[in-house]
Formats: structure tokens, C-alpha cells, sequence
């Protein structure tokens, strides 16, 4: 999610158009029949517990009340 | 004896002789970074007390084990060093602790090295200049009115000017080997699974490998025996035994045959980067090498297919940055301004570009055209590379179609800026490893590096040859020793 003030909106506009542009070469190009083919092999590891990272080690200390992530308000009255 | 110019492996024999101290070390690279660092920015963090604990601390042990047992190294700043603040670069991260190091960052520690410092990349490593770090840009060198490539400039700034003897940066289409070849050190980018990405800040993940540079083959196979193997943490890295690389290298090669396209491929390359480059095939002949002639057919999409790919998976590795959980924070009175606004005042220009561009190829109506179209093609240049590679051991190109440009010559146009990863971006897309080693200096000094292109984990024969190429050419280094060390 970005919020992009009206002058960037400007020239983001016409910088994207003509990357779009530039890397719509690839229209000329058949792939008709083609195929990815996906890595699909990634190892899974015996399911044993371990010591990992602690978790009072990387919550922040800001914005965190010991529980929960603090944020504005989202729910009204 | 001067301890800046020592290789990794003179440094680890002297501390162990008891010639000099780490703690001796540490002090004259800090003389170094001092003097020079205020000009050519390298560095954006260095923890000077922690460098001296951890020498002091290396120089109390006995047994001094260790592959680079009391050598600085510095780190690219994408990658995790715990406790020790790490950036990408990016103002969203600016005051960002990690709580873990990153597995090529402990593998460095338990080999003895010792982290001397932080250096600036791009932008989450998006860029080719280092140019589009939050903080500021890095100077090459050899010219420090041109850049020193990217994104992992201050990594190679960093080893070019003597001051740190290796470093680590992170390749996802030449981030790598690129600013090697600006700044005329050494820079390999292992095959993708040979190094864990377990801490490195995510750009394209199916891209992206971390990789290293110093001022000599020798040195480079010594960090990469180092840093690869198969980690738990990461599901993409590889199952396989690690080779000796640095053991390997004088190992005879035998003969060889070698991959070279068609002139007109390379139509538009800077003249000198063009003889430096038949310079280097002769080169290439006169060790043993056959030159074979090979069809990439689909090489001249790689580019279109890399910036497709390469955001559309920025896109969603950077959507954790939302202000809540770490990073920088704008207060809001709702939710959704403080997601917006948090991101859109912390990312700098290319990196909102880049999310755009990703964003506009993953979405519903233009997926097929776009992300699925370039993911085929990615395939077919794959395919491509693995006929070639049946028919020869490997495959040079050039590392850059031009020398090092000036600061801000290409700032206000992107697809200038791509363009010079046109040679680096293919081997990430087929997951080969490829090493960027200077060969010769063009007008004003600068430095030309040749690329080549080793087979799928076969990073053994790809340093063997490397160094038997880097032995029979004579890189003019005196400049930068005269100005630096």
C-alpha cells in the first residue's frame, strides 16, 4: 500500500508507461506450448522441537505492549 | 610487511606465527577507514568498540583456529548482524537492531573473522550505483566523480581501497558482480542454493544470492568455502557437500572448451569494454581453453524478464514493511494512514517504482501478459543455458557494457540504469554462478571486468579457472595502492 503525493504521481506515471513500454518486448515472443516448471524439491526437516530464537528476544520494545502489537483504533463505538 | 595489502590467508598465517596481533589489525584498518572513509562512504555502520572486543577477545585464544581466524571483513548492509544495526539502505530500517545474525554472518564469526563494519548498498539493493541508498552515495575509487556500481558498492569500495581485505555483498541480477568489475576487485555470485539466504533481507527471492569480493580469487574461494552449505533455515539451499574451494584452486584444469556468442550480440558495448573482452578470449585460448561458439537465443529477453520477476517478488517480500511490527512508523489517527504513510515516507523513489511496476505484472489483469509470460521465458533462457552448457565447461561475457559512469548520469532515466546489468542479470535467472575478475584499465584509469559463467554447483572449476586466468594477467593496481594503503 503506497500513498503517492500528486507531483510523484506525475512523473511515476510516465516513468511506468515507458518501463511498461520497454519490457512489453516480450509480446513478440511465441511461447505457445511452454511450460515453467516450478522448484517443487525444498527439503522438509524432521519434525523435532528445537531451540530456536526466544521470543522476548525479537518482539520490539516499541509498539508492543507485552501481548499484543499496538495500533490506532480500528474498531468505532 | 604492510597489513592492508596482505591476502586472507597472510593475515590468518602471520596472527598465527604471532607476527601481529588482530588487535594490530583492527588499528590499521581503522587508521584506513578514518583517512578515507569521510570521502569515498563505504561504510553506513561501524562498531569500532565490538571490532576490539571481539580482536581482543580472538588474540586471548590459544589454539587460533580458524580459516580467517582475526581478518576484518565487512558486510553488506542487507544482510542481519545482531546487535549491530542493519539498514538495506532504506530509511524504513534506519534505527533497525536485528535480534539474529544472519547463518553467513555466524560462519564468518566461527571461522574466526572478525564483522569490522556495515557498507551501503541501493535500496533494499535495488539499483546499479548505490546511488539510491536513503543515506548517501558511495564513491568509486579509482574516480570519485563515477560511481562504483551496484547495488553492493560499499562492498567493494570498501575491499578496493584497502579497507577491509573481503567483504560480502548480494547478487539478485549483478549486484555482485557488477560493482567488482567498477571498482576492479573480484566478485562472485554462487549458483542459486550453494549459500544460505537465511538473514538477508529479502528483494527477489528466487534471485537473489549473497555472494563475495575481494582483491584475488584466492581469497573470494576462501570465503565461499566459508559461507556455503545447506542450512536448515533455508529451504532453498542446497543438500550437497561443500568442497574445499580455496584447496582446489591449484588443482590442474586440464583443457577446457568455453562458450562465446556472436559478435553482433554484444552490438553497442563500449569499444574498449569490446577488446578488453577479445583480450580476454585470447587469454582464455592461450590457458587451454577451446573457444566454441553457442546460441543463447532467448539471452536479449533476459533483462525484460528480470524486471518483471525481480518486482513483481519485491512487491510482496517488501508488503512486510507496514510500520507495525518493526521499521519506521509515522503516528496516525487510523490504521490504514499509518500503513500508507509509514511506507510511503520510507521508501525512497526506485523502491516505490519497483513495488508499482510488481504490483501492476501480479495484478489480475495482466498477470498472464506479464508475471506468467516472463516466468516462461525465464524457463526457456534456463534451457537455453543447459544445452550450451553440454557443450562447453563455460561461458564468458562481459560483466558490464560500460565503464563506470558519472554520479547522476543516469538518475533521471531507469532504463538506462537496468541496462547496465544487461550482461549480470542471465546466470541469476538460470541459477548459475558466475565470477566478475578485473582484467584490464580503460581511459582515466577506470577498470574493465570480464565475466564468467560457470555450471550449475560446479563453482570448483569456475574458481580454477579464474585463477588461472587472474595468474596471466597483469591488473595494474598501482593507483589505488599509491592513494589508499
Amino acid at each position: 500500500m503506497l500513498e503517492l503525493e500528486e507531483e510523484e504521481k506525475e512523473y511515476l506515471e510516465k516513468e511506468m508507461e515507458k518501463i511498461i513500454d520497454w519490457v512489453s518486448k516480450l509480446e513478440e515472443l511465441d511461447i505457445e506450448g511452454e511450460e515453467v516448471v516450478f522448484l517443487t524439491n525444498t527439503p522438509l526437516r524432521d519434525d523435532e522441537p528445537e531451540q530456536t530464537l526466544k521470543r522476548k528476544d525479537i518482539l520490539p520494545s516499541q509498539n508492543y505492549d507485552g501481548i499484543f502489537f499496538i495500533v490506532p483504533k480500528v474498531v468505532e463505538k | 610487511m604492510r597489513i592492508g595489502e596482505l591476502s586472507l590467508k597472510e593475515l590468518r598465517d602471520s596472527i598465527k606465527k604471532g607476527e601481529i596481533r588482530c588487535i594490530d589489525v583492527i588499528e590499521d584498518y581503522k587508521k584506513r577507514i578514518e583517512k578515507f572513509d569521510k570521502e569515498l562512504k563505504a561504510f553506513i555502520t561501524i562498531d569500532w568498540e565490538r571490532a576490539y572486543q571481539r580482536a581482543k577477545a580472538l588474540d586471548e585464544e590459544k589454539s587460533k583456529e580458524g580459516l580467517i581466524f582475526g581478518c576484518p571483513i565487512a558486510i553488506k548492509d542487507n544482510i542481519l548482524t545482531k546487535g549491530i544495526r542493519t539498514t538495506a539502505g532504506s530509511k524504513i530500517l534506519e534505527n533497525y537492531i536485528p535480534p539474529y545474525s544472519a547463518t553467513v554472518v555466524e560462519k564468518i564469526e566461527r571461522e574466526g573473522g572478525i564483522i569490522i563494519g556495515k557498507t551501503n548498498l541501493d535500496e533494499f539493493a535495488m539499483g546499479s550505483s548505490t546511488e539510491n541508498s536513503a543515506f548517501f552515495p558511495t564513491l568509486n575509487p579509482w574516480d570519485t566523480k563515477r560511481v562504483p556500481g551496484g547495488s553492493s558498492g560499499g562492498s567493494a569500495v570498501a575491499v578496493a581501497s584497502f579497507m577491509s581485505p573481503a567483504s560480502l555483498g548480494s547478487d539478485t541480477g549483478g549486484s555482485v558482480r557488477q560493482p567488482a568489475s567498477f571498482c576492479g576487485v573480484v566478485g562472485l555470485k554462487p549458483t542459486y542454493g550453494r549459500v544460505s539466504r537465511y538473514g538477508l533481507i529479502a528483494f527477489a527471492s528466487s534471485l537473489d544470492q549473497i555472494g563475495p569480493m575481494a582483491r584475488n580469487v584466492e581469497d573470494v574461494s576462501t570465503m565461499l568455502s566459508i559461507i556455503s552449505g545447506y542450512d536448515q533455515k533455508d529451504s532453498t539451499s542446497f543438500k550437497s557437500p561443500v568442497p574445499p574451494y580455496h584447496e582446489k584452486l591449484n588443482e590442474k584444469i586440464g583443457s577446457f572448451k568455453f562458450g562465446v556468442v556472436k559478435d553482433d550480440e554484444l552490438e553497442g558495448i563500449d569499444e574498449e569494454i569490446f577488446n578488453a573482452y577479445k583480450g580476454t578470449l585470447d587469454l582464455m585460448e592461450k590457458i587451454g581453453g577451446k573457444k566454441v561458439y553457442i546460441e543463447l537465443p532467448h539471452l536479449k529477453y533476459s533483462i525484460y524478464v528480470y524486471y518483471i520477476l525481480a518486482t513483481s517478488e519485491a512487491s510482496s517480500n517488501l508488503a512486510r514493511y507496514d510500520g507495525i511490527r518493526y521499521g519506521f512508523r509515522l503516528e496516525k489517527e487510523s490504521l490504514l494512514s499509518l500503513y500508507q504513510d509509514s511506507r510511503s515516507k520510507g521508501f525512497g523513489k526506485e523502491v516505490k517504482r519497483r513495488i508499482l511496476l510488481g504490483t501492476f505484472s501480479l495484478s489480475a489483469g495482466y498477470y498472464r501478459a506479464f508475471y506468467g509470460k516472463a516466468s516462461i521465458v525465464r524457463q526457456l533462457i534456463k534451457n537455453d543455458f543447459e544445452k550450451a552448457f553440454k557443450e562447453v565447461d563455460f561461458i564468458v561475457l562481459p560483466t558490464t557494457p560500460e565503464l563506470p559512469f558519472h554520479l547522476g548520469e543516469k538518475s533521471e532515466d531507469p532504463i538506462k540504469m537496468y541496462l547496465s546489468d544487461l550482461f549480470t542479470i542471465p546466470p541469476n535467472l538460470a541459477m548459475l554462478p558466475a565470477i566478475s575478475i578485473p582484467v584490464s584499465l580503460g581511459k582515466g584509469n577506470l577498470p574493465i571486468g570480464m565475466q564468467i559463467i560457470g555450471n550449475l554447483f560446479d563453482e570448483t572449476n569456475l574458481l580454477k579457472v579464474a585463477n588461472l586466468l587472474e595468474k596471466n594477467i597483469c591488473f595494474l593496481y598501482n593507483e589505488l595502492t599509491r592513494r589508499y594503503l
